[in-house]
């Protein structure tokens, strides 16, 4: 009698491809993500030599009292939140820009990966010129206007501003990020059928009904995906925000990476840094959840 | 002719043939008084530097390698968090023999037994004798030499454009203390005055904070208690009138919000432009300021006099020498490049602190390069009037080394500062607030470090 063999379902087969990464990743990360645990419950201290004393759960404790973390926690949230709207915004109308540019494509293309090719830190530095006032995008425009281009004329406008400064950050990473997202949502257009395009033209759609019912739905299983990576980066961006706004002003853009940084590394405070650290990675790994609860599993369950 | 005997003609004989080693002898007293600055072993030396004109300390580290068959390694690391990164390499047992250290900094490390005091280097005695005193009290931490130096500046030097001055009709007030200089500001900017004061309120550990401790030692005032470490800021104090006066010149406008996130660059561009008529900048910029290629303002910046209140703070650094364990031979070996680099060179020469006079107008705590002709005529170079040059002395005798910098937490408490001083301005807090907050994180530090 003819033997069947039992076939792996996609989950299992995923989980097969998986395993070597998963296990490499897990013999990488064990180690400091277990020091890292152990940190969190001590208080550290170099003076006198290198002791560590048992602390309980008082870093935590002292993180979830602390003004600075809570503050930090919220300019998080904003920047991240601005970072995956413009990410994914700005990059699906360059893949849409791109997919129509016929002969030009690859020029266009060459160009729009650039910023995704600028390291962070020239990034960082670029922005900020281009943000302030005497160096700035801004000022050099209004000026060209009004003819006043001498140092006794000239007006200085800056785009640093304790309201704004998360807002140009997040801008400046999403200019970072959506070449990316263009390219691999490129690939996704690419597959729609012209088809489906010409019988939304005999059905008289709209430009923004083909948009929504003809591009969009194939596209959202790469959207879902990328605006997760794109959730994910802007979580743990630091060398951006170091260069161009080093947390400022005053405390402004100091989300909980540039904070824990700033904990960690200028006042060796291993012990609350590791703490807050691990909040950290709650949020991330309770907003990719909340992203996969929310729309990834619709799309796997239609 | 009077008839020389054979005692006395051998007796002048013997003086002249010694005649040269007296005079050219000095040139090699340090061999003389069995000084040797080459290397006993074949060991590498690691010198860690921060990014200020390596090429010129590459330059004289390639000199001592060659001339004294050295094997020392020279690399830079990023400035704006050379003391964050200097720690953690020493914490993670790094190869690091020699760093560069302000004095704070050194402090610390001290404390925390990551660096060796330079106390045993050769030549230590003569290398004491020649430094200034207040160069070496700044230097100095429970009696033992943190390292030997590398420089000395004013930080907080009030530099002024002379020709936005005059078209302001102020060329004749020269504001004498801080108090006078706020007024004279908040005038100008009543009567339509604009970029009227770049100040030092940027955001690096060497910036905003500082500006704020010189502000309250020039004012005759104290953070902290020399002996007992008990926080002394009071809202009628100094430290009070200084707040105040930056919430009176920030809420009218004076300075820019993106200041506060700017680095040292930013500011000493700004002034150099030509758009501000005060700025608080480091004496060694005013090289920058004076040069034509680098400035608008040049040939047109001076700096508010000492006249009866100190101005800004001595800022200065070290090259220390790590305590990470060596080879008794390579431990020998570091100190006699330390000596070498940070005092004289084989020839006697304070050759490297001699540079960094004559081309970059940074001080020396050493008399030697300080009241050479070659420095008094390499400052005036870049200085526009004759009596400028012993105007800066004077304000670099009064420039004052702060309280905090002889306490191991003074960097923490520098971090503080730079976060609190900024919401301080950016949300107009009340002065009272911010003066308790900034007490009672003196008296958390100084719980936590078990001092007073």
């Amino acid at each position: 009698m003819k033997k069947y063999r039992r076939e792996l379902s996609n989950g299992q087969f995923a989980l097969l491809l998986s395993v070597p990464v998963i296990a490499f990743l897990v013999m990488v990360m064990i180690y400091p993500m277990g020091y890292a645990i152990w940190l969190s419950f001590q208080e550290v201290s170099f003076f006198g030599g290198f002791r560590t004393s048992y602390a309980g759960f008082a870093n935590y404790q002292e993180a979830l009292l602390s003004r600075d973390f809570w503050w930090s926690t919220l300019v998080t949230v904003r920047f991240v939140l601005l970072s995956v709207v413009l990410s994914i915004g700005i990059g699906l109308a360059l893949a849409m820009l791109m997919d129509r540019a016929g002969k030009w494509r690859s020029l266009l293309g060459t160009i729009i990966i650039l910023p995704w090719s600028v390291s962070l830190y020239g990034a960082g530095v670029m922005w900020a010129y281009l943000a302030r006032g005497q160096t700035g995008v801004a000022s050099s425009l209004v000026n060209l206007i009004l003819g006043t281009n001498t140092a006794e004329t000239a007006t200085e406008i800056s785009l640093i501003s304790g309201r704004h400064i998360v807002d140009l950050l997040a801008l400046g990473n999403a200019w970072n990020i959506a070449p990316l997202v263009a390219f691999f949502l490129l690939a996704s257009l690419k597959t729609i059928p012209s088809r489906l395009y010409d019988l939304a033209g005999l059905d008289q759609l709209t430009a923004w009904e083909r948009f929504v019912h003809v591009t969009l739905p194939p596209l959202h299983y790469s959207l879902f995906v990328f605006t997760s990576i794109a959730m994910i980066l802007s979580m743990k961006q630091l060398d951006f925000i170091y260069v161009m706004s080093a947390g400022g002003p005053g405390d402004a853009s100091s989300t909980l990476t540039y904070r824990l940084y700033e904990l960690a590394f200028r006042q060796s405070n291993y012990g609350l840094s590791a703490a807050m650290s691990f909040y950290l990675l709650f949020l991330t790994i309770g907003s990719a959840l909340a992203l996969h609860v929310l729309w990834g599993r619709k799309l796997e369950n239609p | 002719m009077t008839n020389i005997d054979r005692r006395t003609l051998l007796k002048v004989m013997g003086a002249t043939s010694l005649t040269p080693l007296v005079i050219g002898g000095s040139a090699n007293r340090a061999l003389a008084e069995g000084v040797e600055l080459k290397p006993t072993s074949t060991e590498t030396v690691y010198f860690r530097g921060w990014p200020f004109k390596p090429e010129v300390v590459a330059d004289n580290v390639n000199r001592y390698n060659s001339e004294e068959g050295g094997h020392v390694d020279y690399q830079t690391v990023t400035h704006g968090d050379y003391p964050t990164l200097m720690e953690k390499s020493l914490i993670a047992g790094d190869k690091l023999d020699i760093i560069y250290g302000n004095p704070p900094t050194a402090v610390r490390f001290l404390e925390a037994g990551w660096i060796a005091p330079a106390d045993d280097v050769p030549n230590i005695e003569q290398i004491k004798a020649d430094m200034y005193d207040n160069a070496r009290n700044a230097f100095t931490y429970k009696d033992k030499l943190l390292g030997l130096s590398y420089f000395l500046a004013i930080r907080g030097l009030v530099v002024v454009n002379t020709e936005k001055q005059k078209e302001l009709g102020v060329d004749g007030a020269q504001p004498k203390n801080w108090d006078e200089f706020y007024a004279q500001l908040l005038d100008l900017a009543k009567k339509g005055g604009k970029d009227l004061y770049m100040p030092h309120w940027f955001n690096e550990f060497y910036g905003i904070s500082w500006a704020f401790i010189w502000e309250v030692i020039n004012r005759g005032g104290a953070q902290i208690d020399p002996k007992t470490f008990a926080p002394q800021l009071t809202v009628d104090g100094a430290g009070g009138k200084t707040l105040a006066a930056w919430k009176a010149i920030y809420n009218a406008g004076l300075v820019k919000e993106e200041v506060l996130s700017f680095n040292e660059a930013a500011i000493v561009d700004a002034f150099s432009s030509g758009r501000y008529l005060y700025s608080t900048q480091a004496s060694y910029n005013l090289a920058v300021f004076n040069d034509p290629a680098k400035s608008k303002v040049a040939g047109k910046t001076r700096f508010l006099p000492y006249q009866g209140q100190s101005w800004g703070l001595l800022d200065s650094a070290m090259y220390i020498k790590s305590a990470r364990k060596r080879s008794a031979a390579l431990d020998v070996d570091v100190g006699r490049f330390q000596s070498w680099y940070g005092y004289k060179d084989q020839t006697g020469k304070v050759a490297v602190g001699q540079r960094w006079a004559e081309n970059s107008m940074l001080f020396s705590a050493y008399k030697t390069v300080m009241e050479s002709e070659t420095t008094k005529a390499a400052f005036k170079k870049n200085l526009v009037a004759d009596g400028d040059f012993d105007a800066l002395l004077a304000v670099n005798a009064k420039a004052p080394h702060p309280d905090t910098w002889k306490t191991v937490y003074a960097e923490e408490y520098n971090t503080y500062l730079r976060n609190r001083l900024g919401q301080f301005l950016r949300n107009d807090e009340a002065v009272e607030k911010v003066i308790g907050d900034i007490n009672a994180q003196l008296a958390s530090l100084n719980k936590k470090y078990k001092l007073g």
